[in-house]
């Protein structure tokens, strides 16, 4: 069953196409990759299905449900959460504040405080306890995405958008810093935008080929390395 | 702990004042409680990284709920002026809010010195019923039937001021302050966290304004007097400069020595300059101080 389906998304820039009628599905669970080209339009589609951006046309539905006009907070309270090719943090804050900080943003102007439990909980399940008086600007590229991901997770979604999760991570470490997040995002449903063919292969169950806007083929993780990308 | 035991220090310091204190000290000190309600506003706005002027706007509402209601209809009664100044400053700030929340940085700051300064000329013109460029006499306010007098006002002030440390002392714990501080760093990724942020903003504002408006009404009480000039850019100014003074300063008091030092090297200055030229030299050197600061 599909958690996640957009219907013919279009999306320009002044003259260009950056997304031309895609459609696509991410079911219960899976784990999809986009892959393609630079300026494929890749992050415009992840743009469009956090509602980032509005969609020139086309409509996106979470569990049947029509939510192309919403905004991006709606869209996050309803299920979508997102992380960023270049990590969004709150760099003078510290880790544990920032986490504080996305707990803040699902309760509104309220006068009472950020449950201490529920902040902790999150930083122990990515392994950021020990760094919680770090501020985030100090931390690693792999800290910082694992940092990202684990503000997104907090509203705890059905769909997970992650872009580019390995860009800028040291090559060794990029295999290790998937492991360690999938494993934490276990039952979420998962688009991730991916470069690294090989990240794609041994993390991904379906993948997504885009090319100049449009998706041009979609293929199992095995076969990801024998496509023209 | 230590933010309580502050709390109880500015008692006992303000008890000393008024114990001790020449009547000039005395009303110095009531002046400057008042007003640091409406640098408290200032401040909260900042804390989103908003600066707001137009705050003066909120400030005058406040007064004039006073000034109008014991001109237009006899109401000396300070819970009736509490409440009127309550509301009218809420609603103020919520539309200026609503108006202003989609905009950022110079854009922000000139919207709502625009719609204070239509509220300064609106003021200015409407004699019959705002006493324009005179002003309203506000009297020393009632409550039921008793006369405040020197020491009701004076308590008044520092149940107020008080009050405020409290709520910055519970505001600095909590969810909103934390969401304020994401919004003034990175908007976007607190958008992508679930938060409204324009609604975030004019719940702000509305908070802000009724602070100032709380000012507002007090200063009146405190110089038996309300004009349009609270709701003039300069007034604006000054709250701006306070309020950008107190963040260099401990909470939960800095919001008070912050309006106390402004108002103290503003009363000194004057014998020098004219006013708009000590907000606008006071102005640069706050900012000049908070960009050393913030380096």
């Amino acid at each position: 069953m599909a958690v996640l389906s957009a219907v013919d998304l279009h999306k320009s820039f002044g003259g260009v196409k950056a997304v031309d009628g895609v459609t696509i599905e991410v079911r219960d669970g899976e784990r999809l990759a986009v892959v393609g080209p630079n300026g494929s339009g890749k992050t415009t589609l992840i743009n469009l299905l956090s509602g980032l951006y509005p969609p020139d046309k086309g409509r996106v539905f979470l569990q049947m449900r029509d939510v192309t006009k919403a905004p991006m907070h709606v869209r996050v309270r309803l299920g979508i959460a997102r992380s960023f090719q270049l990590p969004q943090l709150f760099p003078e804050l510290t880790v544990y504040e920032n986490v504080a900080v996305a707990f803040a943003a699902l309760r509104g102007f309220s006068l009472r405080a950020v449950p201490h439990e529920e902040v902790k909980s999150i930083l122990e399940l990515f392994d950021l306890w020990d760094k919680r008086s770090v501020k985030a600007v100090s931390l690693s590229e792999g800290e910082k995405k694992v940092l990202d991901v684990a503000l997104a997770y907090v509203s705890r979604p059905k769909v997970l958008l992650l872009d580019e999760p390995t860009s800028s991570v040291a090559e060794e470490d990029k295999m290790s810093l998937m492991e360690r997040l999938l494993e934490k995002l276990r039952g979420i449903s998962i688009v991730m935008v991916e470069h690294d063919l090989d990240v794609v292969e041994k993390f991904a169950e379906r993948v997504v080929v885009m090319r100049a806007g449009k998706v041009v083929a979609t293929a199992k993780p095995a076969d990801v390395k024998t496509l023209e990308i | 702990m230590r933010g309580w035991l502050s709390v109880v220090a500015f008692i006992g310091v303000a008890a000393v004042v008024f114990a001790a204190g020449g009547d000039y000290l005395k009303f110095v000190a009531a002046y400057v409680m008042m007003w640091s309600l409406a640098v408290w506003g200032a401040q909260l706005l900042l804390r989103y990284g908003l600066v707001n002027f137009g705050i003066g706007g909120a400030y005058a509402v406040g007064g004039y709920a006073a000034g109008l209601l014991y001109r237009h209809f006899g109401i000396a009664e300070v819970t009736l002026h509490i409440l009127t100044a309550v509301v009218a400053a809420g609603l103020w700030g919520l539309l200026s809010g609503v108006v202003s929340a989609r905009v950022r940085g110079v854009q922000y700051a000139l919207l709502n010195l625009a719609l204070s300064m239509v509220l300064y000329s609106i003021l200015l013109k409407f004699y019959w019923a705002t006493g324009g460029s005179d002003g309203l006499y506000v009297p020393l306010p009632r409550f039921f039937d008793a006369s405040l007098g020197d020491l009701g006002l004076y308590l008044l002030a520092l149940f107020f001021a008080t009050a405020w440390m409290t709520l910055g002392l519970v505001y600095s714990q909590s969810a909103a302050a934390r969401l304020a501080d994401g919004v003034r760093i990175n908007e976007l990724r607190v958008s992508a966290l679930g938060a409204h942020i324009n609604r975030q903003i004019a719940a702000a504002s509305a908070l802000a304004s009724v602070s100032a408006g709380l000012g507002g009404l007090g200063v009146a009480y405190v110089t038996s007097h309300v004009s349009p000039h609270y709701a003039h850019w300069s007034t604006s100014g000054e709250l701006v400069v306070a309020a950008l003074l107190s963040n260099f300063l401990p909470q939960p008091w800095g919001f008070v020595a912050g309006a106390a030092a402004y108002q103290a090297v503003r009363l000194f200055s004057l014998q020098f300059v004219t006013p708009e030229l000590f907000v606008g030299v006071a102005l640069l050197a706050t900012l000049g101080l908070w960009r050393y600061y913030r380096r």
